[in-house]
């Protein structure tokens, strides 16, 4: 196959480096860094090539299962959204079931070559597996054998516990469901049992009423982390009039020194403007930034903190507002 | 998508325009225009955009009504300007209420049997249109094993004499030459 990889492998320090084009393809560049990447992807031809190559191996990522819990979410909501990828990503899991029940036969072609074997057969294997090797447990004669005895011992156990009087009711008294008042709670409950379980007359007591939060102020909204959605309980903030910008303002729990991005979206995802090179206020518990009122009209956001450690974003906090 | 698909929100008259105006030639012409509108899909993705298609031929489309005006006077690269077309056009795409709405894409498990069949029908032709190296390089890049993965990589890389980086680019390259001859057979099994 005649190609020129080996130019872009030999190319000097490309402009922009393979982590931040996976981040171009899961929505994370910053406002400055979009902007940069968007004019050279229409100006560099290298630069479209290495994003099409990063884009089968991040679908192929996706598809063979070596993406992070937080990398699969991003690569359904923000990846996935053509149909062109969509079929990119039919044609990785076509490769992924092809290959991965080849795989044996391909790494064995492979090996065949090699003078050397340098993993053993059994690398890898848990002292329970070798076992079973070692003993030749896994023959179906065994298993078969197995699988007898426990049931003998089975039906034997069940048989002594109906002929002894004793042991049945023993066993049966001790199985009664308790009263549904009082639920059964799991042994780690039972050390908390008035947090984890309230009493009826716990349950019956009105909780106490939920902090009331400031009066909103046209504007500018300050937010609290939250852990989900709760549209009955989000922060409120009309937009001033005449105003350029929404100032918000972020709590969030500062435990080191660095950098953060605020990104907002609406709550189904959608990404409407970002900020990054935040730094905290004085203080180090709040962070400000502005969204140009044109970015925003009525309805629910969220906003996604990030903590911007050498290029990496890792989630501090969500918060939630509405605007009215 | 074949630009010919779009022939029914274009007025033939303004694609041939657009064509034109992209290149006389008219493979060439194809070609940028493939170009561009994978481009702006590419974009509006990152932006967030939901339906980076639509807005991407909608873009597409303005571009290709404005050529009658712009062409006598145009100055600069022609596909920078269907950047800036795209940001009025995803400016619009922020006031509509579909932003709002949720993903419209899912990762569905249960996909058709029968589009499974015909991709994977679709992979062993294709394969067979490697040429031997490129298909045994592409079987043993592929081969997963999570463990010795890298391990296996690193080695395939060694017997031919090849950095691990240029290995992952050849074989990204034939995966997505792969990827394009799927593709055109399936579209040919529609035709069909």
């Amino acid at each position: 196959m005649a190609d020129n990889s080996e130019k872009f492998d030999k190319e000097d320090s490309p402009k922009f480096s393979d982590e931040m084009i996976r981040r171009f393809l899961f929505g994370r560049l910053n406002a400055v860094e979009q902007m940069t990447f968007e004019e050279d992807l229409f100006a560099d031809e290298r630069l479209e090539t290495r994003v099409r190559l990063a884009e089968c191996e991040l679908t192929d990522d996706y598809a063979f299962g070596r993406l992070s819990a937080a990398e699969r979410e991003l690569f359904e909501q923000r990846f996935l959204v053509s149909t062109a990828r969509q079929q990119q990503l039919n044609v990785a899991k076509a490769l992924r079931d092809r290959f991965t029940s080849a795989s044996d036969v391909a790494q064995t072609a492979s090996l065949r070559s090699q003078p050397v074997q340098t993993t053993a057969p059994s690398a890898g294997m848990t002292i329970g597996e070798r076992l079973q090797r070692l003993l030749g447990l896994n023959q179906p004669s065994w298993r078969l054998a197995f699988s007898v005895v426990i049931l003998i011992l089975l039906i034997g156990t069940v048989w002594s516990v109906l002929r002894e009087p004793h042991i049945r009711n023993k066993f049966f008294a001790k199985r009664r469901p308790a009263p549904a008042a009082t639920p059964n709670p799991d042994p780690q409950e039972a050390h908390h049992a008035i947090k984890a379980s309230p009493t009826p007359l716990q349950a019956a007591t009105p909780s106490p009423p939920e902090p009331e939060r400031p009066a909103p102020v046209p504007g500018a909204v300050v937010l609290v982390p939250e852990n989900r959605y709760d549209r009955d309980r989000i922060a409120q903030v009309r937009l001033a009039r005449d105003a350029r910008d929404l100032q918000v303002q972020l709590e969030f729990k500062n435990n080191q020194p660095a950098t953060y991005r605020a990104e907002l979206l609406t709550v189904a995802g959608q990404s409407v403007f970002t900020e990054g090179s935040l730094k905290p206020a004085a203080g180090g518990t709040t962070i400000d930034f502005a969204v140009p009122v044109r970015f925003v009209k009525a309805g629910d956001y969220q906003v996604k903190l990030s903590r911007v450690t050498n290029g990496i974003d890792e989630g501090v906090a969500t918060y939630y507002f509405r605007v009215q | 998508m074949l630009p010919a698909k779009n022939l029914k929100v274009l007025q033939q008259e303004d694609f041939e325009r657009l064509l034109n105006w992209l290149d006389a030639d008219s493979d060439r012409a194809g070609s940028i225009y493939e170009k561009i509108r994978w481009r702006l899909i590419a974009i509006l993705a990152s932006r967030g955009c939901r339906f980076p298609e639509e807005l991407a031929d909608e873009t597409i489309d303005r571009v290709a009504r404005r050529v009658v005006d712009i062409q006598s006077t145009y100055v600069g690269d022609k596909a920078i300007y269907f950047l800036g077309v795209m940001n009025n056009v995803h400016h619009e795409y922020l006031k509509r209420p579909e932003v709002f709405e949720s993903p419209v894409f899912t990762d569905d498990p249960g996909a058709k049997e029968e589009a499974k069949e015909e991709i994977y029908a679709c992979l062993e032709k294709c394969l067979n249109k490697l040429a031997p190296n490129s298909r045994q390089m592409i079987e043993q890049y592929y081969a997963e094993d999570k463990r010795a993965k890298v391990d296996l990589r690193k080695r395939i890389a060694q017997e031919l004499g090849i950095s691990f980086s240029t290995l992952r680019l050849r074989a990204l390259r034939v995966r997505e030459k792969l990827q394009a001859c799927i593709d055109e057979c399936l579209e040919a099994g529609r035709v069909s």
